[in-house]
């Protein structure tokens, strides 16, 4: 960013901050000195202390929102995504409360973000229990001062509640010298009280309603729990306990380290080794399961060239057997669920890859060795997609034939020497199927569109059962309608996905597989799009929305010219951590998007509603960066929502253009 | 990770082999835990039994950290009265605790861990995302891990 363009928008950024302090000030120092005797005198001596105090109350409030610090993650060292970047999926599942929770990579800060965390484009950080932006105050809302910032809000309603009826009464026993100063200037005080009280009352509302659902500003506008369960909510009484009670977090950033003192020098102890424990490889530290020690008493022997094998990612192999790579595509081509309508020449080499990683699974799986083969193989399948990084993949992506292959055999040799990571291994055949399902979900589900109202459909579905019942609104753009038009029977099959354990280890399974299988739907629903976007073209009037930050999105026009696949260059791995360096972080810092300070939301803000995309875009040009970008997207929530989106409404569209006193 | 301040010392200084990063734990919500989940590179390096009861103590104390009680009300209601004046010179209970868990960190690792050739790190100089594990290569065996 050019330093001139910089300081500018760092000026510009001070201006609603420094209006709503003056406003404030200003406004109430007029009241105390021209209304405020007179109440003393005419209603009761205690008007001026109480006004005082509360005023006070409400600068204090304001002072904290606007300088503590909402809870800044600092960013990740070198080391922790030495082995990540590039190679890991986009995201991660984590199990909270029963309620599956995707937690995002965040390619600025280089940390998948914790539950609840978002990054603010506005201030380049990752927030923890983001909240908004706010511009009011000039600083992100977050964990550590949200507390503060709904204090303010509700003590400033309140004042304002005083200057209203202080400064009317004034006005209404002094009829007769209204242009008098006195009178002129508590008529001012209360006319800039009366602008700005409905949409301050209105953002009050709003909170008190997310603090008694237990919800962000930032899960309200995204509709992360619209129709899931929200698992982070503790009950209204709860919430307001934790809001007010919950003792202060502290600061990440800017700590005082201590360097430590410690000497590290060797030779080093070493524990007793005389058990027999089989070596687990944690990837990712999910929830493994550890009941094997009695299980591999054989393979102690094997396992040294293995650890090796799986601490450093494998050497490329030479080019496979044919015959075996015919075989398998025979064998997958009855087993993989998804359909490859469209085969573009350089997607061949993805959709071989991934059908002989599924023929060769199922060809093990089938193994009379049984359950204990299997997730070895998902296991050395595991290692395999570490190792070879999706940028191997997707840039020379004609190797990846060959990889596979190799990585498989070698590791075939040596069987049963992974303990299964599954406790219920016997439902692998089952659960791989669905695996390769449910990633297609999940990666269709990144690209954007409904994935964020998709979601908690399908997340929570291993525990509600109800999975046949909740076909996605048809409200969705067009665009990622191919998404909704996944069998009841894939979905179940989900469901039992996200049933069994570390979801997070599946990701890291097949997370190549999954991209090229990704790869294949993504051409399909190209062609989708194509045909919706033909008709859309009336409904939409213009399809570059501008407000969305879907790089898949902006790209389509692109995309169609490469839809046969064989030509131009090689198709982004949506789901990987290094498109979205590549593409999406233009979303998060490049184009300045208002939205784009909810990043994570970002990719799944597609509107439910025709109308709402060009109401919002022009709204959003309109308006540029100065409103709370949290409050704009409230008015295109579905109408489903009506309670909840009614007071957005209102306050997206009365607060930005007002500056509360 | 290990500073020496001495030149001699810098010849015996173990070189840093691998770091293991153990994550939080999101089970009960966005309360500070972390897994206590063995993992593997420790396998060789230091007791299961051990590695687990550090981890669990230390989840033990971000629970108290954390805890939403009576001190934690007063502190805020205090902290209301005086329009949070009192935050320049008292130090929250939070914090409070952290110097606590950063002492038994120090602790562990000079009486367990560096014995053994690791070393934890503080989570809060991570933002409290995950706990650093430094492994230390063993120059006596020769065989890396």
């Amino acid at each position: 960013m050019p330093t001139s363009g910089g300081e500018r928008i760092k000026a510009s950024a001070f201006i609603p901050v420094s209006t709503a302090a003056v406003l404030l000030v200003g406004s109430t120092t007029l009241f105390f000195v021209f209304t405020c005797p007179w109440l003393a005198v005419t209603v009761s001596i205690y008007v001026p202390p109480c006004s005082g105090i509360l005023f006070f109350f409400v600068l204090a409030n304001f002072t904290m929102a606007t300088f503590m610090d909402a809870g800044v993650l600092p960013m990740a060292n070198e080391d922790e995504d030495k082995d990540d970047d590039f190679r890991a999926p986009l995201y991660k599942n984590v199990d909270v409360k029963g309620v599956q929770v995707r937690m995002k990579w965040c390619a600025s800060c280089h940390f998948y973000r914790p539950p609840r965390c978002s990054h603010c484009s506005v201030c380049d950080h990752c927030v923890e229990d983001f909240d908004h932006h706010c511009p009011w105050v000039n600083n992100c809302i977050g964990r550590r001062n949200y507390r503060y910032f709904f204090l303010f809000l509700l003590s400033l309603t309140l004042h304002m509640v005083g200057v209203l009826s202080g400064g009317l009464l004034y006005i209404l026993h002094h009829l007769e010298d209204l242009w008098k100063l006195h009178c002129t200037v508590t008529l001012v005080v209360v006319s800039v009280s009366g602008l700005f009280f409905i949409p301050v009352l209105g953002l009050t509302g709003f909170h008190l309603y997310l603090v008694s659902r237990g919800r962000t500003t930032n899960e309200q506008v995204t509709g992360k729990f619209q129709g899931g369960v929200n698992p982070f909510t503790q009950g209204c009484c709860g919430n307001l306990e934790y809001l007010i009670c919950s003792p202060i977090s502290p600061k990440y950033t800017a700590r005082p380290i201590k360097k430590s003192t410690v000497r590290i020098i060797p030779p080093f102890l070493r524990p007793e080794t005389d058990r027999q424990i089989p070596i687990i490889k944690v990837e990712d530290n999910g929830i493994q399961c550890h009941d094997i020690q009695n299980k591999r008493p054989s393979t102690d022997g094997m396992e040294e060239p293995d650890i090796r094998r799986l601490n450093t990612p494998p050497p490329l192999p030479p080019k496979p057997d044919p015959n075996v790579l015919k075989s398998h595509l025979a064998t997958l081509e009855g087993r993989v669920a998804v359909a490859p309508e469209q085969q573009g020449g350089s997607s061949r080499g993805h959709d071989l890859s991934s059908e002989l990683i599924l023929g060769r699974l199922d060809q093990q799986l089938a193994f009379p060795s049984g359950p204990i083969s299997a997730p070895l193989q998902l296991n050395s399948l595991t290692l395999n997609s570490r190792s070879l990084t999706l940028k191997h993949a997707y840039r020379h992506h004609n190797k990846l034939p060959v990889l596979y292959p190799e990585g498989l055999i070698s590791h075939q040799v040596s069987p049963g020497l992974f303990p299964p990571h599954n406790p219920l291994s016997n439902r692998n055949s089952l659960s791989y199927d669905s695996l390769v399902n449910s990633s297609d979900a999940h990666y269709l589900a990144q690209r954007g569109g409904p994935p964020l109202h998709y979601h908690p459909h399908f997340m929570t579905l291993g525990h509600e059962g109800s999975v046949l019942q909740r076909p996605p609104p048809h409200t969705y753009s067009p665009m990622f309608m191919g998404v909704t038009r996944q069998s009841p029977q894939d979905l179940s099959q989900q469901a039992l996905i996200h049933r069994e354990a570390s979801p997070v280890r599946y990701d890291n399974l097949s997370k190549t597989i999954m991209a090229s299988i990704q790869e294949r739907r993504e051409l399909e629903e190209r062609d989708r799009v194509l045909r919706m976007q033909a008709r859309s073209q009336a409904l939409y009037g213009c399809p570059d929305m501008g407000l969305y930050d879907i790089p898949s999105r902006r790209s389509l026009p692109a995309d169609s010219m490469r839809l046969p696949g064989s030509r131009g260059p090689t198709p982004p791995a949506y789901g990987s951590r290094e498109f979205l360096m590549s593409t999406g972080i233009l979303g998060y810092g490049g184009t300045r998007s208002p939205l784009s300070s909810a990043s994570s939301s970002s990719l799944t803000r597609a509107p439910r509603t025709s109308s709402s995309p060009l109401q919002s875009s022009s709204s959003l040009q309109s308006k540029g960066r100065s409103p709370s970008p949290a409050y704009l997207p409230p008015d295109r929530q579905a109408p489903p929502s009506s309670s909840s989106s009614t007071l957005p409404s209102t306050l997206s569209s009365a607060s930005p253009p007002d500056i509360p006193p | 990770m290990a500073n020496t301040h001495n030149m001699q010392d810098l010849h015996h200084q173990a070189a840093v082999a691998s770091k293991v990063y153990v994550q939080r734990d999101y089970n009960s919500g966005t309360i500070c835990r972390f897994q206590t989940k063995f993992p593997s590179e420790l396998e060789s390096r230091v007791d299961r039994q051990q590695f687990e009861e550090t981890m669990q103590t230390l989840n033990n104390l971000y629970a108290e950290a954390e805890k939403i009680g009576g001190k934690s009300y007063l502190e805020g209601c205090l902290a209301c009265m005086t329009a949070y004046t009192i935050f320049l010179c008292m130090e929250t209970h939070y914090e409070k605790v952290l110097k606590k868990i950063a002492r038994f960190i120090k602790e562990q690792n000079e009486k367990i861990y560096a014995p053994l050739g690791l070393l934890l790190t503080d989570p809060i100089e991570r933002g409290l995302r995950v706990v650093e594990i430094t492994i230390f290569e063993d120059r006596s065996i020769g065989s890396g891990r």
